[in-house]
């Protein structure tokens, strides 16, 4: 488990393995994929690929995919679906092409990992630092996750936006601020909340820019990088008009994940909420979960200034609860991205807790939703109770993971206290 | 603050001294449990009556009150509290004075001081007569030494410019308990406070046996070598009525200790991850509370006190206790409750029912037809069958099916006939199952012709609001589960071919399984569903309704023929159904309907008495007409449930907790091992970084393993099951030593890794079970009771112990107790 | 095809008369009349048709003769040029009965249906004039009418075509506009109105015959309305009233008198048994042949006798018609003068306008002949159901049969789904059993899909398809079963939803159009629960509001050492009060 030599044979038969392990269950079990892809809890409205499907089928019937309840995703993905061979008829290309994806985002992954940067940021040096896992250990503990594999398997479009998000990170730690700016718009394009990243990205991007080309005034750096990122929506967006012919996408992709007039069951709060919401307080309920989502990103950034990629993190992980329509994919990307912290583990105080829970969540999820919708014997409330738990444990993830890492850098201040009991007044 | 005591002093004094509960502690606890489990029961002995201390009972011949109502308590939460509360105080106590001394003092004056004082008031200052029982006395009695203890240490603390002597702490919660707990005896408490009080000012220490004696019978009768726990009175830590040492030992310690404790309480309430904010709160807490008198600090200590370590298992085993206790308890009046409908629109025996007169001509003749029928092929049969219905002017239609299971193929022939509602749109059906043969392979004579009659019968009424679909298989399992499959398009078109008339969504099925040729007496519901499904309640409520109450036959379930409704018989039925619905296996025609949301049920006649084809036939009209009335999918009553008799059920909320008890034991003890495993066996080791490789990586490796024998089981043929069963089973005897000692040669791994090896299985095991209760509640209680010896193992030091252990576990592992069963079984038949 | 023809021939002879000479005043522009055809398995279908004609010119002028006012200002207050309602209950049973009355023309899926062609410049308008239209009539037909919103109306392309013939310049700026209430009951409310309109408001002819408690005791029957502009190639145009009253009788049960309804058992003589089984005796008995009793009299099927005929109907078309065979005998009151048709399987009734009309049909004398007239096959057989279980996603599948050994056939199947069942169109497909010759993938010629938007409209599903000869085609797609928020599911939310039939219009030659529609279904959607909207408000609220605090508390307090800082004991906790109060006042002053 050590990072110990990692060659590039290795690394390789990494990614070879996982490969595999993907095409073989795409292929051995033909009713797999299908399966998955009906699941409430990888695909939701916005990311469900049967609704690429039936958007796709639309749009080369010159059928307006936006003009309906059906297809809530972006524009760019139809040309680039109908690209590919018919999925009737060759079913391969797009799997490969999900593997391939996949594959992106793990690399980046281990770029990540190896910078060290979740250890040893520009401003911050964690005494713990030396105690970390390789960049191979991190992309093979991302690609062999059950929930990955079940994303993957699932087709869930969501993939695209993970690996958009983690080359995002990936580039501004290399010191590649431009391309950072357009990934992350790829992303913020694709589904909406990564745009909440950009302003710990920034200072991501800021610290670890390149020297012989380093941008002292910060105010210019922002303004240049937002401008970046401005005009890649700019020109995306005109794109997707080309695309589809008319400014309809535009709420129908992002509207109904500000509204959610699509209440259709998944792991996170929103829904049965929402369901049970007086028609009098449903806006004003809309944007008050709206402004709790958006509100940790200034108090973290803020406060854990000197380790932007934390902030990064933890800010992962409190969408992968508190998205409108989250699932276990948004869960994947957090879980990839909590083993760079591994100086900070034992520092960490319900990591057992935590496991359980999730672990009970994820068996239980499943077993209460059949008792709800095929059994016909349990309600709804069994299967809410499970999301309810799910969402609890993970924040509870996030806060100690959060106290940890605070706790890390207090003891450079106060090295004495290494193994003590504290307390926070 | 200086003067005060710090507490962590406490926490390495009391971890120095008991790491176990002394001897009497013991004895009291395990009395107080003893006496509550036969006091579940009030049938043969009445224990609370026997016991408690009602003043005008005790006598001279009656005495020995004095002594034992301490130990009867009401219920089961009044013991529980007052374990909770005696244990620590009463340990404390015994590790000061010695086994002996409590042992005199609990079973002399204070069991019988405070009595007199109580009989003294109660009868003879207020003439009342109010009986009085529980440890609370004693709890009470014995706060009364502690206070007047810390009253010596520090004799009052602050509350601003007040100070408060400390020793009147205990009054205060004697009055929050009579304010606060219902029904706890004010006069009982304070009599016991008082002669605490006496007791820790010196004045009854006249009492107290003399040491030389203690000394003398301890070295005769060597109780230090004969007893565990025994506390000598050499042992003793500190003289008679003396203070605690007040000098601070090193802050470490107890901080370790602090964050030892962390992660199982942690789980318990600080979701919000301050718990270092509570573990301050703690310190100044404790702080204050010394100064605030014992109690408090009794149970803050509770908390940090190293005996948490030693509560988790005796916790776990309660579990257990208390989720099989309850089991038994369930038939008891108090816990079942009667059947209701709660869906007001079946109105069940409200109408008056026509059936009968000459259709018992037309009866007769189908009986002729069908008995002339009896042993062709299924397509005779069916062909006969078809021209009859045709005859009544429905539509019927035919539908193959081939099953291959188990390497057997079923085939057969299903026959079925649309009656459509009159003026009613194919929106939703009713079904009525005659199965040509039941699952004893009888054929059903009576049953067939009945649903020919009834289909004629019924198509003359225009109420119908919902198509009746009358179904004629050739068996009762897989006929069935052909036809249901087809109907909602889940089957193999390859084996089972469509359906092709169809109606609407299906509301209800009613089968009849009729092949005894004389009158019978009353009608056996059969409701069990595959895997342990169960239908909607209210139909089975509203059959028993209308057979029972009005055509007036007797009603049973769960083959008990005979039913006193009596706690014995309840009881059986009731196992009787948790045995059914945890073999989950098809136990008629209707099972196969109940997975797909249609609930169903099969009547079978039996019995010899006078009620007749035409009332059965009634029963069914009755029924459907129910049925008839339904605006709603059945949803309002419940599906989880257990009867013990026909009118008397316990509910899911009644009976899960049994169920989940048992998987809590397994989640308990995880917890408590995982945190075992972090600190080590010294008690003072500071946290260690844990090896989770080797366990995570072995137990996920089992877990997977079980895939093969899964698959194996599936897809082998029936001749080869049992071969294969006995290989798993010789492979469930043979893995557990190879493996272990393959680990411990390959890897020898540490104490903790055994501990986290145990902990993530139990965790798991835990997990499953709780998942596997929601779905299939008998199914999970009865492994989780087979399993339970695995939350008590421990790696034990002796070959001797080793041998025994596995012996046991195997012995009860779930493959040898299908054998046990088996052979039991053929050894019964023979 | 027979009594078809003959049903034409009338319906021509008696346009004809109506536009002959539609201007002249004196001139009957209205007619009634009923037809009798027993089907087999003992049933009995009576189709009443009236009909009103008023010139464009009059209708204008509001002078209405016959033409019910009440409606008619309606019609002119709305701008409908065309207007078809329909309220129908139970099932057609095709399999026994054949093809369809009018040729499924006058009829519709269960429930209220109603389409019409309105006049108008926008759509916007043309939804302003629907939704008048609509209230207006739910006023006059005690139907809920009103109900058809947005999300249940839908504008069909190809499934329907105007009847009547209105010029082309006015077809242009004409919207057609078609809505579906499947949930809704037709009952004897729905009934009197429908003879209100009538101009002998049911006290004399063959609407006398009319009754609720026999008309909804019936297997199947459809209440028709259809208004629409007729335009002789000479002379004036007229504006067309038809109402129609088809409905399938089950003869023994509409015998049943009355005053005893319940069927008990029969005394044991009565039964009809099987004398020929061996084991016959007076205790067994195996009951004869279901269909055997075609004899039936008015009086016993409708409860009452006819009276006369309407005085303002045109005495020149014969008002009641029997469809049977001539080797059957009929008995009717006196005065009354049977003229048979030449094609010897209809014939009619010439009655006296005051006396009763009674007539009997007795049994067959010789059991060889023949009963009653065979019906002939309809050009296709449909079936429709779901497929799949549980409250997640399903499948419809509907099952389309061509019967013809020579001829294909051509239709178009329309569906109009409430927005809660989400279709995926790319799962459409057609599979063809019986004739391997024709690949499944060329059946469908043309779909025209219009997706639904939540909550603002409905889905709309045309597929033109072709069916080779003597083969069943499955046409099947899936959809999802959306979850609702708890205030759209009706009280009985546990029942599930009615989804309307669908339309399937088989293209004859020319613009010849038959007609026919499936059942309606019941889908069940996932349902949350009502009881429960605080408490899952207040939890879901507690768990946020712990995951904030828990973040909030970590990211805003500083640590210190466990045995650091101030203690928090009641003194401290006083004085940190009191500065506290002291800085407050300190604010203020």
């Amino acid at each position: 488990m050590d990072g110990g030599k990692v060659t590039l044979g290795r690394t390789a038969g990494l990614y070879a393995g996982a490969a595999v392990l993907r095409l073989a269950l795409f292929t051995l079990f033909p009713g797999l994929p299908e399966l998955l892809t009906g699941r409430v809890e990888i695909s939701t409205p916005v990311t469900s690929f049967k609704r690429l499907q039936e958007g796709l089928f639309l749009y080369n019937h010159n059928v307006s995919p936006y003009d309906g309840g059906v297809y809530h995703q972006a524009p760019l993905f139809l040309p680039l679906f109908s690209l590919l061979p018919s999925f009737a008829s060759w079913p391969i290309f797009t799997y490969l092409l999900y593997i391939a994806v996949d594959l992106l985002g793990a690399a980046a992954l281990g770029k990540i990992a190896d910078s060290g940067e979740a250890g040893s940021s520009a401003l911050f040096q964690s005494p713990r630092r030396e105690k970390r896992w390789s960049g191979f250990v991190i992309a093979a503990v991302f690609l062999f996750n059950p929930f990955t594999i079940a994303t993957c398997i699932g087709r869930s479009t969501s993939v695209f936006t993970t690996c958009a998000i983690l080359h995002a990170i990936a580039k501004a730690v290399s010191g590649a601020p431009f391309s950072a700016m357009v990934a992350l718009s790829f992303g913020a394009y694709l589904s909406m909340y990564p745009l909440l990243l950009l302003p710990p990205l920034l200072l991501l991007c800021y610290d670890r820019q390149r020297p012989e080309r380093a941008m002292p005034s910060g105010l210019r750096f922002a303004a240049t990088n937002v401008c970046v990122v401005v005009s890649v929506l700019g020109v995306l967006f005109p794109m997707s008009y080309l695309i589809t012919g008319s400014w309809e996408f535009l709420p129908a992709t992002y509207g109904v994940q500000l509204t959610l007039s699509d209440l259709t069951p998944n792991i996170g709060l929103w829904w049965y909420f929402f369901i049970e919401m007086f028609d009098s307080f449903r806006s004003f309920f809309l944007a008050v979960f709206w402004l709790h989502l958006s509100c940790y990103v200034g108090g973290l950034t803020i406060r854990i200034r000197r380790q932007p990629l934390v902030v990064l993190t933890l800010l992962l992980g409190i969408f992968a609860i508190f998205k409108p329509y989250p699932s276990i994919s948004d869960s994947s990307l957090f879980l990839a991205l909590v083993p760079l912290y591994r100086h900070v583990f034992p520092l960490m105080r319900y990591t057992f807790v935590i496991a359980a829970i999730i672990i009970y969540t994820t068996f239980l999820g499943p077993a209460f939703y059949h008792l709800w919708i095929y059994a016909g014997s349990g309600n709804a409330n069994f299967f809410y109770a499970i999301t309810l738990v799910w969402g609890l444990g993970q924040s509870l993830l996030v806060c100690d993971l959060t106290f940890a890492v605070l706790r890390d850098e207090w003891e450079v201040e106060r090295p004495e206290m290494v193994g003590k009991e504290i307390r926070q007044i | 603050m200086a003067s005060s005591i710090n507490p962590l002093s406490w926490l390495t004094a009391s971890r120095a001294r008991a790491r176990a509960l002394p001897l009497f502690t013991r004895a009291a606890v395990a009395g107080i449990v003893v006496f509550w489990i036969v006091g579940v029961q009030k049938a043969l002995w009445d224990v609370r009556a026997w016991g408690a201390l009602v003043p005008d009972e005790v006598g001279l011949t009656s005495l020995y009150r004095l002594n034992t109502f301490p130990f009867i308590h009401l219920n089961f939460f009044h013991a529980v509290m007052n374990i909770l509360a005696l244990t620590p105080l009463l340990e404390r106590f015994e590790t000061e004075y010695g086994t002996l001394t409590a042992l005199a003092l609990f079973f002399g004056p204070f069991a019988t001081l405070p009595a007199f004082i109580y009989l003294f008031i109660e009868k003879f200052l207020l003439r009342g007569n109010t009986a009085v029982m529980g440890a609370s006395i004693w709890v009470f009695l014995l706060l009364g030494i502690e206070a007047m203890k810390a009253y010596r240490a520090n004799p009052s603390f602050k509350v601003g410019p007040y100070s408060i002597p400390t020793w009147t702490s205990p009054i205060g919660i004697l009055l929050a308990m009579a304010a606060l707990v219902p029904s706890s005896s004010f006069l009982g408490h304070l009599s016991g406070l008082v002669v605490g009080y006496l007791c820790g000012l010196g004045v009854l220490k006249f009492l107290a046996p003399p040491e030389k004696a203690l000394r003398f019978v301890e070295g005769k009768l060597n109780l230090m070598g004969r007893l565990p726990h025994y506390i000598s009175v050499d042992q003793k830590k500190y003289g008679r009525f003396g203070v605690l040492p007040s000098s601070s030992s090193p802050a470490s310690a107890g901080i370790s200790m602090g964050r030892g404790y962390s992660s199982l309480p942690a789980a318990a309430w600080e979701l919000d991850g301050r718990w270092p904010m509570a573990d301050g709160k703690q310190t100044c807490l404790t702080s204050d509370q010394t100064r605030l008198g014992p109690l408090n600090s009794g149970l803050l200590r509770l908390r940090r006190d190293p005996r948490i370590l030693k509560v988790p298992p005796y916790l776990s085993l309660l579990c257990i206790l208390v989720g099989v206790i309850w089991l038994f308890l369930l038939p008891l009046d108090d816990y079942s409750r009667r059947t209701y409908i709660s869906e007001n629109a079946l109105l069940p025996g409200q109408v008056h029912t026509y059936f009968g007169g000459s259709d018992q001509n037309v009866f007769r003749a189908y009986k002729h037809e069908t008995s002339a029928l009896a042993g062709k092929t299924n397509i005779e049969i069916n062909d006969g069958l078809e021209t009859i219905i045709k005859g009544l002017g429905l539509k019927v239609s035919r539908q193959n099916f081939t099953y291959r299971s188990a390497g057997r193929e079923y085939s057969g022939e299903n026959l079925y006939a649309i009656l459509q509602a009159p003026r009613g749109d194919a929106t939703e059906a009713i079904v009525l199952v005659g199965a040509w043969e039941n699952v004893k392979g009888e054929v059903n004579r009576n049953g067939i012709p009945l649903v020919l009659t009834l289909a004629r019968y019924f198509k003359r009424w225009s109420l119908w609001s919902k198509d009746i679909i009358f179904l004629v298989t050739p068996d009762s399992i897989t006929g069935p589960q052909a036809w249901v499959d087809a109907y909602h398009d889940a089957h193999d078109s390859a084996r089972v071919s469509s359906l092709p008339l169809k109606s609407g969504a299906l509301q209800g099925a009613i089968a009849i399984d009729y092949p005894q040729e004389e009158r019978f007496e009353s009608v056996h519901v059969v409701y069990d569903g595959v895997n342990g499904q169960l239908p909607n309640l209210d139909l089975i409520n509203s059959v028993v309704s209308i057979a029972g109450g009005q055509m007036g036959m007797g009603v049973s379930i769960q083959e008990m023929w005979q039913h006193d409704d009596r706690y014995p018989d309840r009881l059986r039925t009731m196992l009787r159904g948790m045995l059914k619905q945890g073999l989950g296996l098809a136990s008629g025609p209707h099972s196969s309907f109940i997975p797909y949301h249609v609930d169903a049920v099969t009547l079978q006649p039996y019995g010899v008495g006078w009620q007749d084809e035409m009332a059965m036939g009634r029963v069914i009209e009755g029924t459907f007409r129910s049925l008839n009335n339904l605006l709603e999918h059945l949803h309002q009553s419940f599906f989880f449930y257990l009867l013990m008799q026909r009118e008397r059920f316990v509910s899911i909320g009644t009976y899960l907790p049994s169920a989940m008890l048992i998987a809590a034991n397994f989640t308990i003890m995880a917890i408590f091992l995982w945190h075992q495993s972090q600190i080590g066996p010294p008690p003072n080791t500071p946290a260690v970084e844990r090896q989770l490789f080797l366990p995570l990586g072995l137990v996920s490796l089992l877990q997977s393993l079980s895939v093969i024998p899964l698959s194996l089981f599936h897809h082998a043929p029936e001749s080869a099951l049992p071969p294969l069963f006995a290989l798993f089973a010789l492979i469930n005897l043979a893995l557990p030593p190879a493996l272990s000692a393959l680990l411990t040669a390959r890897y020898r791994p540490s104490a903790q890794q055994y501990h986290l090896l145990q902990s993530f299985s139990l965790l798991l095991l835990g997990m499953f079970l709780s998942s596997l209760a929601t779905l299939n509640f008998s199914l999970a209680l009865l492994v989780g009771l087979l399993a339970c010896p695995l939350s008590f193992v421990r790696p034990s030091r002796t070959a001797a112990g080793r041998v025994t252990c596995y012996l046991l576990l195997s012995a009860v592992a779930p493959t040898a107790v299908a054998v046990w069963v088996w052979g039991l079984g053929g050894w019964g038949r023979r | 095809m027979r009594q078809l023809l003959s049903f034409l021939l009338l319906l021509f002879v008696s346009l004809c008369r109506a536009s002959s000479s539609p201007s002249s005043p004196d001139a009957p522009d209205y007619h009634e009349q009923l037809v009798l055809r027993p089907l087999p398995l003992s049933s009995l279908l009576a189709s009443f048709n009236f009909r009103t004609n008023i010139t464009l010119s009059a209708f204008e002028a509001h002078n209405f003769r016959y033409f019910p006012r009440s409606l008619a200002q309606i019609l002119q207050h709305a701008g409908t040029r065309e207007l078809h309602l329909r309220f129908s209950l139970g099932r057609w049973d095709a399999e026994s009965w054949g093809a369809r009355p009018w040729d499924g023309a006058r009829e519709g899926g269960t429930g209220v249906e109603l389409w019409a062609w309105l006049e108008a410049d926008t759509d916007q308008e043309a939804d302003q004039k629907w939704r008048t239209l609509t209230n207006a009539l739910s006023g006059l037909f005690c139907a809920s009418l009103n109900f058809i919103d947005g999300t249940r109306t839908t504008r069909p392309v190809t499934s329907f075509q105007p009847e009547g013939n209105l010029p082309n310049s006015k077809l242009a700026n004409t919207h057609l506009l078609y809505g579906v209430l499947p949930h809704e009951v037709v009952c004897t409310e729905n009934l009197t109105p429908f003879l209100k309109l009538l101009p002998c408001k049911g006290k004399a002819g063959i609407a006398t015959l009319l009754d609720g408690h026999k008309l909804f005791d019936a297997s199947w029957q459809s209440m028709a309305i259809d208004v629409r502009p007729v335009c002789p190639a000479d002379g004036e145009c007229v504006l067309q009233m038809e109402q129609t009253i088809d409905m399938v009788l089950d003869i023994e049960r509409s015998k049943r008198p009355r005053d005893n309804p319940i069927p008990r058992p029969p005394p044991g003589h009565e039964l009809k048994c099987d004398t020929s089984k061996s084991y016959h005796s007076d205790d067994t008995c195996f009951p004869a042949e279901y269909n055997a009793d075609q004899d039936w009299s008015i009086s016993q099927i409708f409860g009452r006798t006819m009276k006369g005929t309407c005085p303002l109907a045109d005495p020149s078309v014969p008002s009641v018609c029997l469809q049977i065979p001539d080797s059957r005998s009929v008995y009717t009151s006196d005065g009354t003068t049977e003229n048979k048709n030449p094609d010897k399987l209809s014939r009619c009734f010439d009655i006296t306008p005051s006396s009763d009309f009674e007539l009997w049909l007795p049994l067959p004398s010789s059991p060889s002949a023949p009963e009653v007239v065979t019906p002939d096959t309809p050009l296709l057989y449909a079936e429709r159901s779901f497929t799949g279980h549980g409250q997640e996603r399903g499948g419809m599948q509907t099952i389309l049969r061509n019967p013809s050994p020579t001829s294909p056939v051509e239709f178009i199947y329309m569906e109009s789904l409430p927005w809660f069942m989400r279709i995926y169109l790319h799962t459409i497909q057609a599979r063809i059993e019986g004739n391997a010759s024709v690949p499944s993938s060329s059946l469908i010629h043309e779909v025209y899909y219009r997706p639904a938007v939540d909550r603002a409209r409905a889905t709309q599903l045309e597929v033109r398809m072709r069916i080779p000869p003597r083969s069943t085609v499955f046409l099947t797609y899936d959809f999802e079963k959306s979850i609702l928020r708890y205030t759209e599911y009706p009280p009985d939310a546990n029942r599930g939803f009615d989804v309307a039939a669908a339309v399937i219009t088989i293209l004859g030659e020319g613009r010849k159009r038959y007609a026919l529609r499936t059942t309606s279904l019941l889908c069940s959607l996932p349902t949350p629960d009502f009881s429960m909207p605080y408490n899952v408000i207040i939890f879901t609220s507690t768990a946020i509001a712990l995951a904030f605090g828990g973040m909030f508390n970590i990211l805003v307090r500083r640590f210190v050492a466990a045995d650091e800082g101030p203690e928090m004991t009641l003194t401290t906790v006083k004085g940190r009060l009191a500065g506290l109060a002291a800085r407050l006042r300190g604010g203020r002053a």
